[in-house]
């Protein structure tokens, strides 16, 4: 028969209730040193328990002599009440637990000096069934916990690792994570996660996690082949004994996760494809979300683009940069610790930063010789007239400022705002350089150029000056590399 | 460090160890371990770092948060368990 642990645990706890101590030492002054117990049965009685004892009638009378103890056990408890036995000039009083219908065991008195009277014996029934309410609670409370406290806690993974996935749009970021997650709360070697190419033949291996090997294998798939393919075929979950695949259910499935070999090698079970169920859920939305940042993105992009090709068409090689412009912004960037979406707003701003030339007139654009002061002045506003273009774009409202700001200089002598310092945006400093640097070697009709030694000299003679001295460094760092040199020569020597 | 001086370095050391020993699939951040080990997030945060850096725990960092799990070395986790189990006997 299947042990009751519960009813093991309560007569413990009762035996050692600080009450049943109180209890004892009262007894003890009635009944000399007596000893007590409780147990479940007959089975495990102390060593010294006697062998042979004599029922009593309440009346002190012996009535039935038995060495069966638990002939005693069942009168009582059928009787629900204490039953008094003697043994060797020596008395004992066997107490049954009950509450309601269920015996939960005995409470056993013995060797008392003399026989314990009636009032005493309901009263210690009385305490027993006081006390027993208590630990039953007790012992209710901590089971509660013991059922809840593991839920709590996987519900408190479930949303620790909400938050971890929810905190990456970037979908290249985001499935290594995934991988890494699943692997840590399977307790698994290998994750793998597949999405569905867009002809919806085949899954396309995506992120590939080994804790066993630092390479990991990327396979297609083809949909309805092997545990990954069949979980996307079937829309569910396929387990054996050393992987588990789940699919990736959005309003269609867009792919799977399929996790293999647990580290302690024990199977998959029912409990793993309840949490991954609950992971793929959370993954799916994480994914959607990294693929519609990424369409926007390419939809932001696209649109700049085509303001930049638009304003070109007006006066071209006015307002689109050249690749060499572009390329160096972004390398002072990357060079600088920008974060990668700073840096696609500082290429957003180096495509769109003269786009305020536009409201200026035909001729003036068209003017190959030395402004006057008045039409340096309209030139200066060109900034201004960019900003005011693109602020009711929102999804431009980091980039403007860069715009704005990006003739002002770093002591406070540039326009329009005459900012000075870290006060100027971080992407207009470096912009500031670049487009200052690209006029001095690109060819103008008003204007010698510079060879790049000179227009570098140029740039180092004004650090602290014109330029921000970090920028200046980051530039120089730049300007060592080979690669950048020949870029430049090409681009501005045709060689 | 050895991995068994790390453990008893002190009560809160072996409370952390213990919960993720016993929840080896529990993720969670400075404030949920506190939670659960019943401790000042500031001590556990120093606990956390420091079993970070033993390799006893996994810590995910991302820009909100970090999340902390148990390792996956068996090794490790096996050389935990016979200290805990070694601890818990000499306690009798």
């Amino acid at each position: 028969m299947k042990k009751d642990h519960s009813i093991e645990a309560l007569l413990e706890k009762l035996q050692k209730n600080i009450h049943f101590q109180n209890e004892k030492r009262m007894f003890s002054k009635v009944f000399g040193n007596f000893k007590w117990f409780i147990t479940e049965n007959n089975a495990c009685m102390p060593d010294d328990f006697p062998q042979t004892f004599w029922l009593l009638t309440t009346k002190n009378q012996k009535k039935k002599k038995t060495s069966d103890f638990s002939e005693i056990m069942d009168f009582s408890a059928k009787k629900d009440k204490a039953e008094i036995f003697c043994y060797e000039n020596k008395f004992g009083v066997c107490c049954p637990v009950i509450q309601g219908l269920r015996i939960y065991g005995y409470i056993l008195l013995y060797d008392l000096t003399s026989m314990p009277p009636e009032n005493l014996l309901d009263i210690f029934i009385a305490l027993t069934d006081t006390i027993l309410r208590e630990v039953q609670k007790e012992l209710e409370l901590k089971r509660m916990y013991d059922a809840i406290r593991p839920r709590a806690i996987a519900l408190s993974t479930v949303h620790t690792v909400h938050r971890l996935i929810n905190s990456t749009l970037d979908i290249n970021e985001l499935l290594p994570r995934v991988a890494r997650l699943t692997l840590q709360i399977l307790r698994a070697n290998r994750c793998s996660i597949k999405l569905v190419d867009s002809k919806k033949k085949t899954l396309l291996p995506k992120s590939t996690v080994d804790l066993r090997t630092k390479t990991a294998e990327l396979r297609k798939v083809e949909i309805g082949k092997y545990a990954p393919g069949k979980a996307v075929k079937f829309g569910k979950i396929i387990r054996g004994k050393e992987y588990i695949a789940t699919p990736l259910v959005d309003e269609e499935i867009i792919g799977v996760i399929t996790v293999y070999n647990k580290i302690d090698k024990t199977p998959f079970n029912d409990f793993d494809e309840e949490i991954m169920q609950t992971l793929a859920e959370q993954a799916v939305i994480a994914i959607k979300n990294a693929q519609l940042y990424k369409q926007q993105e390419k939809m932001t992009e696209g649109s700049i683009k085509s303001i930049a090709a638009m304003l070109e068409t007006r006066s071209p090689g006015s307002f689109l940069p050249d690749q060499a412009f572009l390329k160096l912004v972004n390398l002072i960037g990357k060079q600088m610790k920008m974060s990668e979406i700073e840096l696609k707003y500082l290429e957003y701003a180096a495509l769109l930063h003269d786009a305020g030339q536009i409201a200026l007139p035909d001729k003036l654009m068209k003017k190959k010789g030395v402004l006057t002061g008045k039409e340096y002045d309209m030139i200066k506003e060109h900034p201004q007239k960019a900003a005011k273009f693109l602020k009711p774009l929102k999804l431009l409202k980091d980039v403007v400022p860069i715009i704005l700001y990006h003739h002002e200089n770093y002591d406070g002598t540039g326009y329009p705002a005459k900012l000075k310092g870290n006060d100027i945006p971080l992407g207009a400093r470096i912009m500031g350089l670049v487009g200052a640097f690209d006029a001095m070697v690109s060819r103008k009709a008003y204007r010698k150029r510079k060879t790049l030694l000179e227009a570098i000299n140029e740039i180092k003679v004004n650090s602290g000056k014109q330029f921000d001295p970090k920028v200046v460094e980051s530039f120089m760092e730049v300007m060592k590399r080979k690669s950048v040199i020949i870029m430049l020569e090409k681009e501005f020597n045709g060689n | 460090m050895g991995i068994e001086k790390i453990i008893f370095r002190s009560d809160l050391h072996k409370k952390v160890i213990m919960f993720f020993h016993e929840n080896p699939a529990a993720i969670d951040t400075l404030r949920g371990v506190s939670t659960w080990v019943r401790a000042d997030e500031k001590l556990v945060k120093k606990v956390l770092s420091e079993l970070a850096e033993a390799g006893i725990l996994n810590s995910i960092q991302v820009s909100s948060t970090v999340g902390y799990s148990y390792t996956q070395d068996m090794q490790t986790i096996r050389t935990i368990d016979k200290a805990l189990s070694n601890e818990k006997k000499s306690s009798f």
